[in-house]
């Protein structure tokens, strides 16, 4: 009895966080994009006046330019990258593996930053070596292509897009079963067969979901187009430029809508699909063996080397650059542009970011493992208990800046008795939480999905509260995943810029959002540091998480079974 | 109350408006090992989780000696359940598996220790007692299952298909096992299995489900030798369904005498012969009588004569008296 209120309370609270700090805010954009300021219903007449400025039309034609451009670059990049790392004998794919994830731990300008230097109107190569190649060789060639605009938001956004294909290709990838091979080659498929009625099929559905993801990333993302688009402008800039720099709230939330609404078709046809899938890999699949070709081998190699020197060339530009006292003229190693002095950004935001990536890293992790655990293991009554979970998981087709606006919109009302989070590092820390929710939420859901349901009903019947039986059963076995979503929480509050550059105050500036700044007023190089030193704490990060995880697979190995 | 120590009244269970449970009674005497035996889809495995309090019946009364259970949780009817999939604790030991329940009632470690020893003594795991789960064969799982389930000391011990994921020669030696725990302890216990054969040779009663219903509730002998419905002839052991003069009888494959030179009985023509070790299985055509199926006998497969026999061997048929009407 006493177990059923609490939970019926717990579930009740779960349900009204989400509506206040996801649903509602939502709803506040929704009202601006479709009343006038005195509140008055005007229809579509934002979206008419939007459809009518040419400004608005290029951007929105150029947002889905790029993100299309990206969605099959990445794509295609990804899956062969992801096809050869699990299919074909290679040396080394800890190693490309790990660098083909660096560009999850930083933030998107840095991409943009190491184009300009490299690519920019002073560039290493645009500049500097045509000019060399020219003097030597007499000629007078021009650099063939400009880096601000389409061209530097699209290699930026493949570079930051490909790491989250990676992973969800490599995870289809693995989970082919071998026999389904052996059965081909006893009916004579050959390579191609094989590969066209076999591979392809089996990593339809990751296909599927890498291709939304790529799409959703890049289309909303707005740190790359803000450094290197220089006059192109796109959707995800527009908002920032309208809210920021007009104080054009409605414009601002009548884009947001249009951003919104890709983003929620996109998710819902691979919540659709996914559906679908159901369980084509079982317990007694077998795991696929790798056959010795050393054409193919010499071939992957070639490739995954060549992507992952590109990746780690363009990523270590801004990192090189930053130790240099005037790159490129003064290649003096110097630490003076992680001093932050004289520059538009200082060492404060850095502390800022620390303090709301662990906040939303503790809270989020708690919030997400409450709605994952009422859904899939407490007693209510289903339509109820899955309400936490669904809400959780539709956070996944909103934009961070979206967010970012409707929390301006909500929360800075004076109406709202939650106003007093404005400005604070609280509001970031939800907004964040909101921001990232829905991938922890289904990684501790399929973590719970794994251990046996009838775990709960024997702590019952022996009249063990279930209370215990969550810190002695349920929490030990999904350790793993407890600590990978901290982690992911901590890494993406980072590198993220689109929610809290709505919502950062005074004294609450984040380094990403320095780094904005900073590069504004063409303090790049401090920028670049800014940059590298979130690399360098979400690479630490990442080295702690190792040895800690690697330290409880030890402890728990004797209990542990073969899963991982 | 020691006849009725546990008895459903008219249990009624829907889900998602598909009936499982329809007007379900049955009543156990203390110390009575019972089996509810049918098919997948019976509501076998409903009718358990009601009687341990796991699901809620729509309708009908749960009594436990006399009194009314229905509304209690799980959590206080201290009943033990056994799980088909065992649902060990994969992160505790075998001795921390079995004290899981015990830690929480205050009854000292001392006397909490001493239970777990006795556990451990009756299921045979000493040996193992500091192994985790899944260093251990899928019978001692199944048999610390037992050991957390019997530690609390039950009411009653309730099994849900205990022995369906083990293999044959360990489910045979494992359900004697059982069936010796609860003499020992003389503990009532609840079966669910799908295996006629587990449940013929372990329970003291059978209560056979098809389609939601009891069809019969009765000793295993009574289940065999006079089945109520056509339905318990066919799932409880081999039945032959034959049509003599307009009615339709049964009659088991060991009670039908066949001979190869008598000159009396019914001309039959093998059909088919199957090897069975012990006994041959003979699938025969019967002349100017109806069966359902070939009729099936089976004879020793020592006897010269039945060695020599082949497909489209004419033989005789004796049919027994004593063949059940339906």
């Amino acid at each position: 009895m006493k177990a059923k209120t609490v939970t019926s309370v717990l579930i009740g609270l779960i349900i009204v966080y989400f509506l206040l700090f996801f649903f509602l805010p939502l709803v506040s954009i929704g009202r601006l994009a479709f009343y006038n300021t005195d509140g008055v219903f005007i229809g579509f007449k934002n979206f008419a006046e939007y459809f009518t400025s040419p400004n608005m039309i290029s951007s929105f034609k150029n947002s889905f330019a790029v993100s299309g451009t990206v969605t099959v670059v990445t794509f295609l990049l990804a899956f062969f990258y992801a096809f050869s790392i699990s299919r074909i004998h290679m040396r080394g794919k800890y190693v490309l593996r790990y660098i083909s994830m660096i560009s999850l731990f930083t933030p998107t300008m840095l991409h943009g930053i190491a184009l300009v230097y490299l690519f920019g109107r002073q560039g290493l190569v645009s500049n500097l070596f045509v000019s060399w190649f020219n003097a030597k060789m007499h000629t007078n060639h021009v650099f063939p292509f400009e880096i601000y605009g389409a061209a530097g938001i699209i290699i930026s956004e493949v570079i930051y897009t490909f790491p989250h294909a990676y992973l969800i290709l490599s995870v289809s990838f693995a989970m082919s079963d071998q026999r389904l091979y052996e059965a081909a080659e006893t009916m004579g498929a050959g390579k191609l067969r094989k590969f066209f009625t076999v591979t392809l099929p089996s990593v339809k559905y990751g296909a599927i979901s890498a291709i939304t993801t790529i799409f959703i990333l890049s289309f909303t993302d707005m740190g790359a187009p803000k450094i290197v688009g220089g006059q192109y402008n796109v959707m995800a800039v527009d908002i920032y430029k309208q809210v920021i720099g007009q104080q054009n709230f409605s414009m601002g939330a009548t884009v947001a809508v249009l951003l919104l609404v890709p983003a929620l078709i996109a998710f819902f046809i691979d919540r659709l699909i996914q559906q679908r899938q159901g369980a084509t890999f079982s317990s007694k699949s077998v795991p696929y063996v790798i056959k010795r070709s050393l054409f193919s081998e010499l071939l992957a190699a070639a490739y995954c080397w060549g992507i992952a020197l590109l990746i780690l060339f363009v990523i270590g530009t801004s990192v090189f650059v930053s130790f240099m006292k005037f790159f490129p003229y003064d290649m003096t190693l110097t630490l003076k542009h992680y001093m932050f002095k004289y520059v538009a950004g200082d060492f404060s935001s850095y502390l800022n970011s620390l303090k709301v990536a662990l906040g939303t890293a503790a809270v989020g992790t708690a919030v997400a493992f409450a709605a994952a655990y009422t859904a899939e293991k407490t007693k209510a009554k289903d339509v109820f208990r899955k309400v936490p979970y669904a809400l959780a998981i539709t956070t996944l087709a909103v934009p961070g800046l979206v967010i970012g606006l409707a929390y301006i919109l909500f929360f800075n009302s004076p109406s709202n008795p939650f106003s007093f989070i404005y400005g604070t590092l609280t509001i970031l820390v939800l907004a964040n939480i909101i921001h990232f929710i829905a991938v922890p939420v289904m990684s501790i859901t399929s973590s719970l999905k794994k251990q046996d349901r009838e775990y709960d009903n024997v702590a019952e019947s022996m009249g063990v509260p279930p209370v215990k039986t969550l810190f002695r059963v349920t929490l030990p076995l999904s350790l793993n995943a407890v600590m990978e979503t901290f982690f992911y929480f901590f890494v993406n509050s980072m590198v993220t810029i689109s929610a809290v550059i709505f919502l950062y105050g005074q004294d609450t500036k984040l380094a990403t959002i320095a780094i904005v700044s900073m590069d504004d007023a063409g303090d790049t190089a401090a920028a670049a540091a800014m940059a590298s030193l979130i690399l360098f704490t979400n690479m630490g990060v990442k080295i702690i998480y190792d040895i800690a995880a690697g330290m409880i697979r030890k402890k728990t190995a004797r209990w542990q079974t073969i899963q991982r | 109350m020691e006849n009725e120590y546990l008895k459903t009244c008219n249990i009624t269970k829907s889900f998602g408006g598909k009936r499982v449970l329809n007007d379900v009674s049955f009543t156990a005497k203390r110390g009575e090992f019972i089996c509810l035996l049918g098919p997948s889809g019976c509501g076998k495995t409903t009718l358990l989780r009601i009687i341990a309090g796991l699901e809620n019946s729509d309708s009908g009364t749960v009594f436990f000696r006399g009194k009314d259970f229905t509304p209690v949780p799980a959590s206080r009817r201290n009943f033990g359940i056994v799980f088909q999939s065992y649902a060990l604790f994969p992160n505790l030991t075998v001795t921390q598996n079995i004290a899981y329940g015990l830690k929480t009632r205050d009854i000292g470690k001392k006397a909490a220790d001493g239970i777990v020893n006795e556990m451990l003594e009756i299921t045979g795991l000493h040996g193992e007692k500091e192994k985790y789960p899944f260093q251990l064969s899928g019978g001692q799982q199944q048999r610390v299952a037992l050991a957390r389930a019997l530690a609390l000391n039950p009411g009653i011990l309730l099994l849900d298909e205990p022995l369906s994921a083990l293999d044959a020669k360990v489910r045979e030696k494992l359900r004697k096992e059982i069936r010796a725990i609860h003499d020992k302890m003389n503990i009532t216990t609840v079966m669910v299995t799908h295996d006629q054969e587990e449940a013929i040779t372990v329970s003291d009663k059978i209560a056979v489900m098809n389609g939601g219903v009891i069809e019969q509730f009765g000793t295993p002998d009574e289940l065999y030798f006079t089945p109520k419905t056509e339905f318990i002839a066919g799932f409880v052991g081999m039945m032959n369904f034959l049509h003599l003069d307009g009615r339709k009888v049964g009659v088991r494959p060991e009670q039908i005498r066949v001979s190869t030179f008598s000159n009396e009985g019914i001309n039959a023509v093998v059909k088919d012969i199957e090897f069975r070790g012990s006994f041959l299985r003979l699938f025969l055509k019967l002349e100017n009588i109806k069966t359902d199926s070939p009729l099936v006998v089976d004879v020793s497969s020592c006897d010269p004569a039945m060695q020599r026999l082949r497909a489209e061997s004419l033989i005789k048929v004796q049919i027994p008296e004593s063949a059940i009407s339906f």
